[in-house]
């Protein structure tokens, strides 16, 4: 399928140790930072964008993940927290 | 004013308003650095270059280190030639293995090479009049290996393998000693 909408992800630290951050679209890496702040913005296609974060640090560090798909969903931004060094989560939008 | 002290104040002014470390991008792939530590000041580009699908990034970072004051005479060094110095060229290649599924698997290999001169002062009649000055060359290398594994999961063991090579022949001014 053609991709044709704009699409913005992000993550960044917000508290405690982060070690790796990873993001993927639609099963393709895009993000891949070590803890430190990082975004990607590309097209995705029209029907529905899957979205999977890994993050990786110490106990229960927190970050913040970012995302803007204009017109499915507008800048969002959601504080998380590890939990015991690790957490994954995938969005369907 | 001395059109040397004009120049050197542009440079420097801006350098100090910063905080100690600086990094502003240049070009898509290049940041400038700056950093001052321990009374010295490292300059130079870093390159970047990142393939995140398959997880391959690289950086080239070469970097010129001089002294911004001299210690003996209390004067910033930068305006004048600096008669200590030292190149750095270290450049880094990660492989990051890691899939949506499964677990961490993160390798770094590192390469450092440096070269430097510094000269030095002595006096062998114990004169002050006879003075006589040396150039010494200093250089030195380093290979290092960081891996990180993890299962990826909840309270997972999180292991980092380190392994570090270097080989330095350094030059360093003796105590000064009274006759």
């Amino acid at each position: 399928m053609e991709a044709t909408k704009d699409c913005t992800i992000s993550l960044e630290p917000v508290a405690g140790s982060l070690t790796l951050f990873y993001a993927f679209v639609n099963g393709e890496k895009k993000i891949n930072s070590n803890g430190t702040k990082k975004g990607w913005s590309g097209k995705v296609p029209d029907a529905k964008v899957r979205i999977k974060i890994r993050i990786i640090g110490i106990d229960n560090a927190s970050f913040k993940f970012s995302f803007d798909i204009p017109g499915t969903a507008n800048a969002q931004s959601v504080t998380l927290m590890l939990k015991d060094g690790n957490y994954e989560a995938e969005f369907i939008l | 004013m001395k059109l040397n002290l004009f120049y050197s104040l542009i440079i420097l002014l801006p350098l100090f308003g910063f905080a100690q470390e600086v990094k502003i991008k240049i070009l898509p792939f290049i940041d400038a650095t700056t950093s001052i530590k321990d009374g010295q000041i490292e300059v130079g580009p870093e390159i970047n270059w990142e393939k995140v699908e398959s997880g391959k990034s690289f950086f080239l970072r070469p970097i010129l280190r001089m002294p911004l004051t001299s210690e003996t005479d209390k004067l910033i060094e930068i305006d004048r030639f600096a008669p200590t110095w030292r190149a750095n060229l270290s450049l880094q290649y990660t492989q990051d293995n890691t899939a949506e599924t499964g677990s961490i698997k993160r390798h770094s290999i590192a390469a450092q090479f440096e070269y430097g001169a510094s000269e030095f002062k002595y006096h062998p009649t114990a004169s002050e009049s006879t003075e006589v000055k040396t150039v010494e060359s200093s250089y030195a290398f380093e290979v290092k290996y960081i891996g990180f594994f993890t299962k990826g999961e909840s309270g997972a063991k999180q292991f980092s393998p380190q392994f570090r090579l270097r080989y330095s022949h350094d030059w360093k001014a003796a105590k000064e000693v009274g006759v």
